[in-house]
């Protein structure tokens, strides 16, 4: 018999066990270090249980995890299935719309704001982004700031420019300063933010 | 004359491909193809802007790309003129349709709206 030691590694969308690394294997000659009940295979099962909870709360987060998980897998397919165009009404608009109405706005908001922001996954961010510009008074005024000034220090200019769409598309004049204090390094897209501030100063 | 494409700039940039790559995000989004056929607009020399006003939607901003139409049907493509959705009635029958495209035709379209983007000749627009 063995104590066999480990670190676990948790998947933050799932919150689950997502892999286990090996710490320690110590030899044991006490039959009593067996836990009750195991039997020949149980090293099969996780080293670790889940650290103890109240049952209610981690209820609630799995059915919160759950809920995120299911609004990301909709935009993903909404997304395969059409690509954002401009001018022209997309599937994810409604998704985004409902989830809004319909659940808790502030865990929307940062499933929104991760969703945005995923540098894994620019071009799943850029379309999120551009189906956010198209939602009227979506947040605060403070997130959807962040969420601007946060886009365009992306490394991929594909969430860069949906992050300037968006600003565009929001047409709030808090958000010249913001553009105005991004440094491009894109020429198009440093002339389309140029554009985007003589617009919006227009404006004001 | 030249063939005008929409595109969406950004994902033309090809980022973490390797250099002359032709990303397949370009292929697969804004080479989007309909019953094998893929949408282009013509248009003279230097009336590039024409012909983004025949794709121009509701709101935003547009990209194009453009490239001569000539030595096209040389390759093998097959242009035709079809009527076009164009929200500017004399725009309509500017519209002509790549078809009959298989894999390696398609192909050498996304290479000619490359290198059209590497060359200079794009645009983006304000769609007003």
């Amino acid at each position: 018999m063995v104590r066999v030691t480990g670190k676990a590694e948790e998947d933050p969308n799932t919150n689950r066990i997502r892999r286990l690394h090996l710490v320690d294997i110590e030899p044991l000659n006490i039959q009593s270090e067996r836990p009750p009940g195991a039997h020949a295979d149980f090293w099969r099962q996780p080293i670790f249980a889940e650290p103890a909870r109240p049952a209610r709360k981690t209820e609630q987060r799995d059915a919160a995890n759950e809920k995120r998980l299911l609004m990301r897998r909709s935009l993903l397919a909404a997304f395969e299935s059409d690509p954002v165009e401009d001018g022209i009404n997309h599937s994810a608009e409604k998704i985004i719309e409902k989830a809004v109405k319909t659940m808790a706005v502030e865990p929307v908001l940062e499933w929104l704001r991760d969703f945005s922001l995923d540098a894994e996954n620019p071009g799943f961010s850029a379309s999120v982004l551009r189906c956010l510009g198209r939602q009227s008074a979506l947040g605060s005024l403070s997130w959807r700031m962040s969420l601007i000034r946060d886009g365009q220090a992306f490394d991929s200019v594909e969430i860069r420019d949906a992050a300037v769409q968006t600003a565009e598309s929001w047409g709030e004049p808090e958000m010249v300063s913001i553009l105005a204090g991004h440094s491009e390094k894109k020429p198009w897209l440093r002339e389309y933010i140029r554009d985007v501030i003589v617009d919006s100063r227009g404006l004001i | 004359m030249l063939l005008v494409r929409k595109i969406t700039l950004a994902k033309w940039e090809g980022e973490g491909i390797p250099a002359g790559g032709i990303p397949a995000d370009e292929v697969t989004v804004d080479m989007r193809t309909s019953s094998n056929s893929l949408s282009l607009w013509r248009c003279e020399i230097g009336a590039e802007e024409e012909a983004a006003l025949a794709m121009a939607a509701a709101s935003g901003r547009i990209d194009i790309a453009w490239f001569p139409d000539e030595g096209l049907q040389a390759q093998g493509l097959v242009l035709e003129n079809t009527d076009g959705n164009a929200p500017v009635v004399d725009l309509v029958k500017q519209h002509v349709d790549a078809k009959r495209l298989d894999y390696s035709r398609l192909g050498q379209l996304a290479i000619l709206v490359h290198n059209a983007i590497a060359t200079g000749n794009f645009k983006r627009l304000p769609n007003r």
